[in-house]
C-alpha cells in the first residue's frame, strides 16, 4: 500500500523533556488514522512536525513522499490541515473567505462548502468572528472538504464543540473517508468520536508509541479483567497484564490476553484468583486501560 | 493567487489604511492652511526669507506620523496573523514561502508608498506653486529620511511581531529603536541628501529581517 505520512526515528525535547525518541510510524492510503494521548504527550507536537512548523531533535517525516520542510506548492494543495481550536482567519465574512481560499485549490468544490453554511443557517456576509465556536468549526470543515484534499490532517478537532456539532462533524468525516482514496490522520480528546471513526489507533504514552494496531484489534481483544484475591495477597506483575489496580476492594486489569492465559499469569506469584470476570470495553475504556487514570 | 493573498492582507488591513489616509491628509492640510494664513498676513515674500534663512524644516511638527503609519501597517497586517499562530494556515497555502512572504510585505511597502505619495507628494506639489524648485526640493531631501523611517519601522514591526520567541522580540525591538534612530535625523534643509543612499540600502537590508523570524517560527522556536 501506498504511504501517505511516514515518520522516522523521530526523537523530540522540550528543553530537557523528551515527547519522544525514535517514534516511527507509517500511514497508508485509505485509513483513518487516530492519535490518542493525554495532555502533554505530544499529539499536537507530532502534526506540527509533520507540517513542517516544528523542528524536532531528530528524525524526519514525509508526506505524500515529500520531506515535512521542504513540501512543494502542489503536495501542500492536496493537504488539508486543520489547527487545533478550529483556527481560521476570523476577520472574514463567510463569502469573502471562501473566495479566498477558492483561487489556491484547483478541486475547489463550491457547493460542498455553502451547502454546509446553508445548514448552519449563517449568511454569506456574516463575519466568522461574530459566530459561535461551534459555527466557526462547522466553517473549517466546509473549507476543507471544499477544497477536496488527499490527505486530512485534524489537530484535535472535538474542542470545544457540543455534542451536536461533534457528531455532525463525525458524519461528514466519516462520508468523506468512505470513498477509500483518503487518508485522515487525526487527534481528539474524546475518544467515544474516534471509536466511530478510525480505522487505526495510535497511542502515545510519555516519552513513547504505546501502541499503533487496527482499531477493530483493540476492541476485539483488550479486555478488562475483574477478580478477587485474599485479603493481603498481591496479583503478579507482567508485561501483559496493563495498569492493575485494586479500586473499592475488587482488583482490575487490562490485557490483550484471552481469560485462562489472564489467570495463569495472575496465579504465577501462587495466589489464588478467584471471580474471575472478562469485559468487553469502549475505545475510552481501552485508552484508560492502557495510559493508566494518572 | 497572488490576488487573493493580497486580498486577505487588503481585508485585515482596509479600516486602518483609510484611517491612516484620513490623518495624514488632514495633518497636511492643517500645515497647508497655517502656511497660507501665514501668508496672507505677512506676505509671501516675507515668509520666504524666514523659510530659507531660517532653514525652517517644513513638516517638522509631523515628522513621527511616517514612523508610526509603518508600525501601525505591521501591527494590523501581522498581529491578526500570529494571533492563535493563524501564520501556519497562511504558510500551508499551496504556494512558496518567499513568494507568500515576499508578497505580504510587498503589499504592506506599497500601501505606506501610496499613503506618503499621495500626501507628501501633493503638499510638496501644492508649495511649488508659490516656492522656489530649489527650495521645496531641499524641503523634499529633508522630509524623505522621514518617509523612508516609515517603511523602516514597517519592516522592523514585521519583524519583531513574526518572531516567535519573547526574549528575542524585545532584543529586535532595541535593534529596531536604534535603526530607527538613523532615520530620524535633525537638521537644515537638504542636510541628509548624502545619506540617502545609505537609508535606501538599509532599507533594503530590512526587508530581509522578517525571513529570519519566520524561519524561527518556522522552527517552533518558543
Amino acid at each position: 500500500m501506498e504511504k501517505v505520512i511516514e515518520c522516522k526515528n523521530i526523537t523530540h525535547y522540550y528543553g530537557e523533556k523528551l515527547i519522544y525518541e525514535n517514534l516511527n510510524f507509517e500511514v497508508e492510503k485509505g485509513k483513518v488514522l487516530g492519535l490518542l494521548g493525554k495532555n502533554g504527550t505530544g499529539k499536537t507536537t507530532i502534526i506540527n512536525i509533520l507540517n513542517g512548523y516544528l523542528k524536532p531533535r531528530s528524525g524526519e517525516c514525509y508526506l505524500l513522499g515529500e520531506n515535512m520542510n521542504h513540501l512543494t506548492p502542489a503536495t501542500k494543495a492536496k493537504i488539508g490541515l486543520l489547527l487545533e481550536g478550529h483556527v481560521q482567519h476570523t476577520y472574514f465574512t463567510i463569502e469573502q473567505i471562501e473566495k479566498y481560499y477558492r483561487a489556491f485549490f484547483p478541486n475547489w468544490k463550491r457547493d460542498a462548502f455553502y451547502g454546509l453554511m446553508e445548514k448552519l443557517k449563517v449568511v454569506p456576509h456574516q463575519k466568522i468572528n461574530h459566530m459561535s465556536c461551534g459555527q466557526r468549526s462547522q466553517v473549517a470543515l466546509g473549507l476543507l472538504f471544499a477544497q477536496d484534499p488527499e490527505l486530512l490532517i485534524l489537530d484535535d478537532f472535538s474542542m470545544g464543540l457540543d455534542p451536536g456539532y461533534r457528531r455532525l462533524f463525525v458524519e461528514y468525516l466519516r462520508d468523506f473517508a468512505a470513498g477509500g482514496d483518503k487518508t485522515i490522520f487525526l487527534t481528539s480528546h474524546i475518544i467515544q468520536d474516534m471509536e466511530l471513526l478510525i480505522d487505526d489507533c495510535m497511542i502515545l504514552d510519555y516519552g513513547r508509541l504505546l501502541i499503533h494496531k487496527p482499531t477493530r484489534e483493540i476492541m476485539e481483544n483488550f479486555h478488562r479483567f475483574r477478580f478477587s484475591l485474599n485479603e493481603g495477597q498481591v496479583p503478579a506483575e507482567h508485561e501483559k497484564l496493563w495498569n492493575t489496580e485494586k479500586n473499592n476492594g475488587q482488583w482490575i486489569t487490562y490485557s490483550f490476553e484471552p481469560l485462562e492465559t489472564v489467570r495463569q499469569l495472575l496465579e504465577s506469584k501462587g495466589v489464588q484468583v478467584s471471580d474471575l470476570k472478562e469485559e468487553t470495553l469502549s475505545l475510552e475504556d481501552a485508552f484508560i486501560g492502557l495510559t493508566g487514570k494518572y | 493567487m497572488n490576488k487573493a493573498l493580497l486580498f486577505k492582507e487588503w481585508i485585515k488591513t482596509r479600516w486602518m489604511f483609510l484611517l491612516m489616509f484620513v490623518v495624514f491628509i488632514l495633518a497636511m492640510g492643517y500645515i497647508a492652511l497655517r502656511i497660507s494664513s501665514a501668508a496672507r498676513n505677512v506676505g509671501m515674500p516675507h515668509l520666504w526669507e524666514v523659510f530659507i534663512l531660517k532653514n525652517v524644516v517644513l513638516l517638522d511638527q509631523i515628522k513621527v506620523l511616517p514612523l508610526l503609519a509603518g508600525i501601525i501597517m505591521g501591527i494590523t497586517q501581522f498581529i491578526p496573523e500570529m494571533t492563535k499562530k493563524r501564520f501556519k494556515l497562511t504558510l500551508h497555502l499551496p504556494l512558496g514561502e518567499n513568494r507568500i512572504v515576499c508578497l505580504m510585505l510587498s503589499f504592506g511597502m506599497v500601501c505606506l508608498l501610496l499613503l506618503f505619495t499621495v500626501s507628501y507628494g501633493g503638499f510638496l506639489w501644492g508649495l511649488s506653486a508659490d516656492f522656489p524648485r530649489e527650495v521645496v526640493g531641499a524641503w523634499f531631501a529633508t522630509i524623505l529620511p522621514q518617509v523612508l523611517c516609515g517603511f523602516a519601522s514597517y519592516l522592523l514591526t514585521a519583524w519583531i511581531i513574526l518572531e516567535p520567541v519573547w526574549s528575542q522580540r524585545i532584543y529586535n525591538a532595541v535593534i529596531g529603536l536604534l535603526i530607527l534612530s538613523l532615520f530620524m535625523v535633525q537638521g537644515v534643509p537638504g542636510s541628509y541628501i548624502y545619506m540617502l543612499p545609505f537609508l535606501f540600502g538599509t532599507l533594503l537590508l530590512l526587508a530581509l529581517y522578517p525571513k529570519i523570524s519566520i524561519r524561527h517560527f518556522k522552527e517552533g522556536m518558543q
